[in-house]
This record gives structure tokens, C-alpha cells and sequence, in this order.
């Protein structure tokens, strides 16, 4: 049981760091959009079916 | 529009996209929106000049995208802008409707990407004020952060209890003392933090004498940690740290979705009302077109005739008349003189006019007006209040309850550890959470249901109003009929040329929002496609005007005058049938050239629907401005009995008979597309405006159906409905709960971890309860 006051200070000080790196990437705004991300990665995907490259617009 | 998607290779978009897209036509309409971008000082004031670091000179800027609506249009918006050359960076996001950009000036401009953006129906137009912006991101920002600290303490304290409730034998006194102390450790902080918007609320209330729900949180959440904390000094047998945090953690997660779910539904009612917001023609100090948020006072505009006043005014031209309409109600056109100040949103019926802004665009009425409806969105529906009344009662009988505890533990001198476990197991195991959570759990439930299947609800109010209907005012023409639909019949009754008449109807009908006049502006567009010619030289109008409820007049550069409308407003033979006419001349009366036959189709859902509404009890009317005679064919075709139709009926006159209805007791919603409706739908309990109406009838009706049609109707009253039934479920359970558990309570057989776990099972029974509205 000695190493239990040990470990809590450890979890204390993970729990600072958690809090400490959700806050950091909530201010550079990743929560800001929940929604846009989660397609960004099914849609850009390219399928092997499909035309090659898009072309740009002009 | 498609065809542009395809080739850019953004097939996906379709597969993915979750909304409709935009209409072809839009992106005619949203062609003057190009150069907003191009304003000198929107370029000066919101565009950055990157420090030159390996490159020279980027240009970085946010902008508001129009239309942007889910997560397939942020990432097409993307995917097309990072094909334009000289583009560094491109991100939007799909929950604010804003758009990063990041791009080298000399080799692409704002101009092309307005451009592209159009041609796939989308605008980009220059953010309003950026305060604004900042503060409200902020706001959100916060909310998360305390949510995720009360999520992150929740689940870490209730590893450091897990020992305690498992029970192991061999845990010697310093060890569990050590866990507890870690838990407070923990506890504390998140409870400062997280909760700081309970006691804060709680301490406003307070002070001004009065008691709400946040009062017995921040009561129970303080009496919770004191008593854990009594525990840890004192050792008691159990200590409630865990219950803390994950009483926190479920009140905050319910608040965050119901402002979530609002915001959601404020935005795509924004979106989707039809016409994209009006520009602004600057003329100084700096000439231009501008969006109307960038005006500033004093700034010199001009109206042309048939546009909005993009912000209140101060009138220079020496004569104006103005639409207040969409302002006041009022359909008549009022006449102002030079130094006038005209309000934000007045329709320029006259000729163009100058005027000079007399007041910050952002304080403008029309801004006030949408503030107002964000507000009421915003506002606590009847029942939260009543239960914001009960708990207030019940926080009261609660205090008391444990006081008398207390005093009854004192004076039988009964020793410490026996009385606090119980005064706390009495406080945490009622606190009144049904009522906390699932009200609004249940509220917003409803709202993401509704406007998932294309009803947009400005105020939990609405749901309210909706379950209780009792009487269903319906529209015809744009309501139970199509108009689109109905086909135009000419019968000319004097000679004209066709060409003439033709160009002449479009004229009068244009921008013209009455259904009826919206058909003949079609059938008048089509002729003149299929004829195509010049335009007739004496076809400008120098002036038009509305009346309403009875048709249109023009003044045409001739000197001649057009009227389109009823019988009575034209003046037309009595024996003639006819929906419309037009009579055209220099004398009165003006000779009858042509009449119109609308045939009047019923929308294919419209039987189902009411057949539907009469076995739920909701009685439904039909109240028209149109003739007696066609109402009742309409009638006739959808089963109304004869007390329940009425013909003839001015918009006044249907605000008399709604509001006689509602003094004899009835609870009476309307549906209408707003135009001619506006009284009516404003002394409805529930006003429901149809897909396309007008625009203030958007604004103020407590619902707005997204899709054509009106099945939107049913699935509003059924989810009201359901939504009482669960409100109700939810009210019982707590009460039950409250019955068994309180007693319990008192006599101790309730220890405070069991209580703090009953208090967490009431929680999530009615939260789940009300999950189920989203299925």
C-alpha cells in the first residue's frame, strides 16, 4: 500500500495535464465543429472506381 | 449546378451530403453577391496581411458562408477552393457557417472565390461585427471545456470510490482516508470551475428575492461536497464526492445539447429563408455595393425602387413611399417627406430614393426584430416554469424537512454520525433532477426531432401551444392548395395584343409574394419565353402599388393605368366568375382587356391530413379571402362541414372570427404562407408559416415548415404530443421516486452512497424517457 499515495499523485498530475491539453485544443478551435471533420475523412477517400483526380474548376 | 459538382470529381458530396442543396435559381440570385468582397473597407478592416515569413504577403480573412449547412457542403466548399491557384488554406465549419481562407494575392483574389463559390450555390459574404463573434465562440468554447472538466472528474473520482463501494476488508482507515482526500483534491477544483454557472445563476435569483431551478443544484451540489468533506475530517462511513461530480456532469451534458439543439435550429431557420439578405448601395463616403451590417451612421444609400432599406434611415429624397408591411402589418403604403426617418426592412414601393443611415445597422429595427425572436427562443416554456415553481416549492419543503431533521436529531441528542447521513441521503437522494433535467431533455428531444423531419420551432413554447390545439385555421390558396400548381386560363375581353399583356402581367407581379400573382408571374414568364420579342416600349411602370387583399395597380410611362385584381377591385361586371383581372386604361372605370381562371389544386397529402386531425380531435377551419363559391368546392373536396368554411373573409376579419374562437375557450393554431395572414397568424396560440412565405411571417410564427407541403403539420402535433406524454411519465416517476425515497430517507434506511445511486438512476431514467423522442 505504500505506493498508493504515489500513484494518486501521479493520476493528480495526469489529470492537470488531460485538463491542461483539452484546453489547449479547444483554443485552437478543434471542438468548434463536431460535424464537417467526421465527413472530411469518409469523403475524401478516393475510390479506385472513380474518375481520376478531380479536376479543377476554372 | 450538378454538373459543376461532377466535374469536380466531388461525387461524394452526393452520397454524403445530409440537407437538400440549393435551387438552380439561386445562384442567379446570388450573383450580386460577388462584389461584396471587393469593398475597399471590408478589405481594410477584416482582411489580414499575413508578417512575411518564407512568403510574401498572404492575405488571410473569415468570412460567412450562405447556405452552408452540413458537414458534405464544408468539405465541397473546401475541396473547390483549395483547386483555385495561389490558394494557402481553405477551412469551414459546418456548425458556425464560416470560412477560414488563407491565400497569395497575387495569384487569386476574394472576387474568384466569391465566384466559385456561386456557382455552387453558395455565398460568401464579410462577417458582421467581430466582437460579436469572438464573444459568442467564446461562450461555446466554455460550455465544453466545463462539461469535459465535470465528465473528466465524474469518471475519475468514481474510480477512486470504486474501492469503498466494493468493500474491500482489508482497507485500513489511512488508506481509504488517502482515497477520499484525492477525491476532494479532484472534486473541488472541478466543482469551482464547472459549476461556477449554477452558483452564479443560483446568487442572481437570490438577491432579487426569488428561487429557481439552479438554486436546489447549487444547494445540493455545496451540501454534497460539505458533507464528503465533514466525512473525510470526521471518517465517516461513506463520503458522496462521486455523486457530486456526476450530478454535474448530467446537468451540464443536458443543458449543452438543448443550447446545441437551439442554435442548430435558429441557424437553419436563417438559412433557409428565401431570399439571401439585400445589399446595400453605398454612394459615400466611399462608393460601392456592401452587406448591410457594414454601413456606418452617416453613410449616404441609395434604395432602388422594390428593395429593402438595409438599415433605419434618414430620408433625403424629397418624397418616398414605402412597404411597411413586413415592419407593422400594415398593408398600405405610407408616403414619407425629405428628413423622415424611414425603419430597416421597408420595402421602396416608389421610385429610388436616397437617404442617409441614421442609426448603427446593428441596432437597426429589422435587427432588433430577429433579436426579439432569438430571445423568445431562448425563453423557458410554460410548463419549465411551473416546474421552475414546483421546485421552488419543493426546494422550500425540502430545507425544511431537513432542518426539522436536524432539530428533531438535536434535541433526541443523537450523536453526530448518526444525524449527518441522514440529513445528507434526505438532501442528495430528492434533489428534484426529474425536473432539472428531463424537462429540458425532453424539450429539446423534440425540437432535434422536429427539425430533423423539417420543422423548425423558434420556442419550446411552440410544443406547448401544440399539444393542446384544439381548432386548426387553415389557408386555402398556398395552404390547402397549390398555386403553383394551379393553371392559368386567358380570357381576353377586349383587344390586346398578347405580347403586350404578357409583359404587362410580369411587370405587375414581380417580386409580387401573393401565390396567385406568383402563378401568373410563371405563366407570364413562360409565354414570353416561348414569344420571344422585344420588350414593348410602353412597359415601363413608373410606379406600382399593393393593396391589399384586393390586387395591384401600375402607373404605366404612358400615362395609362393598369389594375390587376378581384372583381371589386377592378370594377369589374358583376356577372362575370373570374379569379382575376386586369383592366387597363386612362378613365374610370378602366376598361376590363382580359380575366384569368386559376384552377385551384388540392396538394396531394391535404385529405390524409385532415381526415387525421379530426380522429385526433383538432377541428379544423377553413378561412379564405377567396369567393364563397370556390371555397366551398375546395371545401367540398376535403369533407368540411359549412359552419367550418368561410369565403370572402378579409385578413381583419379572420383575426375577429380566430379571436372569438379563442374567447370561447378553444386553443386555435394557424397555418398560412403569411401573406394576408400576418393578424391572423399573430393572434393564433400557434402560428405555422409555410415553406416560401414571407419573410416577417417566418420571423414571427412560432413553427416553420422546411419542406413543401403539410405533412410537416402532423408531425408537429404528433411530437407535441408525444412529448407530453413523456413530460408527464417523467413527472410521475419523480414523484413516485420522490414518495418512496424521502421517507426512506428520514428514517435512515438509506445510506447516503445508496441515495447518491438512486438520485443517478432517477436521473438517467427520465433522461433515457426522453431519448426516446429522437427515435
Amino acid at each position: 500500500m505504500e505506493t498508493l499515495p504515489l500513484l494518486i499523485g501521479i493520476s493528480l498530475i495526469v489529470i492537470g495535464c488531460v485538463v491542461w491539453l483539452f484546453f489547449r485544443m479547444s483554443s485552437s478551435g478543434q471542438f468548434d465543429d463536431l460535424e464537417a471533420p467526421a465527413r472530411r475523412i469518409l469523403l475524401d477517400d478516393d475510390r479506385p472506381e472513380q474518375p481520376p483526380p478531380p479536376k479543377k474548376p476554372q | 449546378m450538378a454538373q459543376a459538382i461532377v466535374q469536380a470529381g466531388a461525387q461524394g458530396y452526393y452520397q454524403q451530403r445530409t440537407v437538400e442543396g440549393v435551387e438552380p435559381q439561386a445562384i442567379e440570385r446570388l450573383a450580386p453577391w460577388a462584389q461584396l468582397l471587393e469593398d475597399p473597407a471590408f478589405q481594410a478592416r477584416q482582411v489580414q496581411v499575413l508578417p512575411s515569413g518564407g512568403r510574401q504577403g498572404l492575405r488571410q480573412t473569415q468570412l460567412a458562408i450562405e447556405g452552408l449547412r452540413c458537414g458534405a457542403c464544408a468539405w465541397l466548399i473546401e475541396r473547390v477552393l483549395m483547386g483555385l491557384p495561389g490558394m494557402v488554406s481553405a477551412q469551414a465549419n459546418a456548425t458556425t457557417a464560416r470560412l477560414s481562407l488563407r491565400w497569395d494575392p497575387e495569384q487569386t483574389s476574394l472576387r474568384a472565390v466569391s465566384e466559385t463559390l456561386i456557382r455552387y450555390g453558395y455565398a460568401a459574404l464579410p462577417l458582421g461585427s467581430e466582437a460579436l463573434e469572438v464573444s459568442r465562440r467564446d461562450a461555446e468554447r466554455q460550455a465544453s471545456r466545463r462539461l469535459f472538466v465535470a465528465g473528466l472528474a465524474a469518471a475519475q473520482v468514481m474510480m477512486l470510490a470504486t474501492p469503498e463501494y466494493v468493500g474491500f476488508d482489508d482497507l485500513d482507515p489511512e488508506t481509504v482516508a488517502l482515497l477520499r482526500l484525492a477525491s476532494l483534491l479532484i472534486t473541488l477544483p472541478a466543482l469551482l470551475y464547472a459549476g461556477s454557472s449554477f452558483y452564479q445563476s443560483a446568487w442572481r435569483v437570490l438577491s432579487q428575492g426569488r428561487l429557481n431551478m439552479d438554486v436546489p443544484i447549487a444547494i445540493g451540489l455545496s451540501l454534497a461536497l460539505l458533507g464528503s468533506i465533514a466525512g473525510l475530517v470526521l471518517s465517516f462511513e461513506h463520503v458522496y464526492f462521486d455523486s457530486v461530480g456526476m450530478f454535474l456532469f448530467l446537468v451540464l451534458g443536458a443543458r449543452q445539447i438543448q443550447s446545441r439543439v437551439r442554435r442548430r435550429t435558429l441557424a437553419r431557420r436563417e438559412s433557409l429563408s428565401r431570399d439571401p439578405p439585400s445589399l446595400a448601395h453605398r454612394i459615400s463616403p466611399t462608393p460601392g455595393t456592401v452587406a448591410p451590417w457594414q454601413l456606418c451612421v452617416g453613410d449616404r444609400i441609395r434604395v432602388p425602387s422594390g428593395e429593402r432599406l438595409p438599415a433605419d434611415a434618414s430620408l433625403i429624397s424629397e418624397r418616398a413611399e414605402l412597404d411597411l408591411s413586413s415592419l407593422t402589418g400594415e398593408q398600405q403604403p405610407m408616403t414619407h417627406a425629405a428628413g423622415d426617418h424611414l425603419p430597416e426592412g421597408a420595402i421602396n414601393v416608389g421610385a429610388d430614393l436616397e437617404a442617409h443611415v441614421s442609426s448603427d445597422p446593428a441596432s437597426g429595427t429589422l435587427t432588433r426584430l430577429s433579436q426579439l425572436a432569438e430571445e423568445a427562443a431562448a425563453q423557458r416554456p410554460t410548463w419549465a416554469l411551473w416546474a421552475d415553481r414546483i421546485a421552488a416549492i419543493f426546494t422550500a419543503l425540502l430545507l425544511s424537512l431537513a432542518s426539522a431533521v436536524l432539530a428533531v436529531s438535536l434535541w433526541l441528542g443523537l450523536p453526530l454520525e448518526d444525524w449527518l447521513p441522514r440529513l445528507i441521503a434526505v438532501l442528495v437522494v430528492s434533489c428534484p433532477c426529474a425536473l432539472s433535467i428531463a424537462g429540458p431533455a425532453a424539450y429539446s428531444a423534440a425540437l432535434a426531432r422536429l427539425l430533423e423531419r423539417g420543422v423548425a420551432v423558434s420556442t419550446p413554447q411552440a410544443i406547448e401551444s401544440a399539444w393542446s390545439l384544439t381548432d386548426m385555421v387553415f389557408d386555402k390558396t398556398g395552404t390547402l392548395t397549390d398555386p403553383t400548381q394551379s393553371e392559368v386560363k386567358v380570357h381576353p375581353m377586349a383587344a390586346i395584343d398578347p405580347i403586350f399583356l404578357w409583359h404587362l402581367i410580369a411587370a405587375l407581379t414581380d417580386l409580387n409574394r401573393h401565390p396567385l400573382s406568383q402563378a401568373l408571374h410563371r405563366a407570364a414568364h413562360k409565354q414570353i419565353e416561348l414569344n420571344p420579342t422585344n420588350t414593348p416600349t410602353a412597359l415601363a411602370l413608373t410606379s406600382r402599388q399593393t393593396h391589399s387583399a384586393l390586387g395591384i395597380e401600375g402607373l404605366l410611362s404612358d400615362g395609362r393605368i393598369a389594375r390587376l385584381g378581384s372583381g371589386s377591385f377592378v370594377q369589374a361586371p358583376a356577372h362575370l366568375q373570374f379569379n382575376l383581372y386586369l383592366a387597363v386604361g386612362t378613365q374610370e372605370p378602366l376598361p376590363v382587356v382580359a380575366a384569368f381562371d386559376l384552377e385551384d389544386s388540392l396538394r396531394p397529402e391535404a385529405p390524409k391530413l385532415l381526415h387525421w386531425l379530426r380522429a385526433e380531435g383538432v377541428e379544423p377551419h377553413l378561412l379564405s379571402g377567396d369567393r364563397q363559391s370556390r371555397v366551398n368546392r375546395v371545401g367540398a373536396m376535403l369533407n368540411f362541414r359549412t359552419p367550418e368554411q368561410h369565403g370572402d373573409m378579409s385578413p381583419a376579419r379572420k383575426q375577429q372570427w380566430t379571436s372569438a374562437l379563442q374567447q370561447s375557450g378553444r386553443r386555435v393554431g394557424m397555418i398560412g404562407d403569411g401573406i394576408n395572414d400576418a393578424p391572423v397568424l399573430a393572434t393564433a396560440d400557434l402560428s405555422i408559416a409555410m415553406v416560401g412565405a414571407a419573410p416577417l411571417a417566418q420571423q414571427q410564427a412560432d413553427c416553420y415548415l422546411l419542406r413543401p407541403g403539410l405533412s410537416g403539420l402532423k408531425t408537429l402535433i404528433d411530437t407535441a404530443r408525444r412529448t407530453r406524454r413523456i413530460l408527464k411519465q417523467n413527472l410521475v416517476w419523480s414523484v413516485a421516486y420522490n414518495l418512496c425515497a424521502i421517507p426512506l430517507a428520514v428514517a435512515g434506511f438509506i445510506s447516503p452512497i445508496w441515495a447518491a445511486a438512486g438520485m443517478s438512476a432517477s436521473s438517467l431514467v427520465v433522461m433515457l424517457n426522453a431519448s426516446r423522442l429522437l427515435r
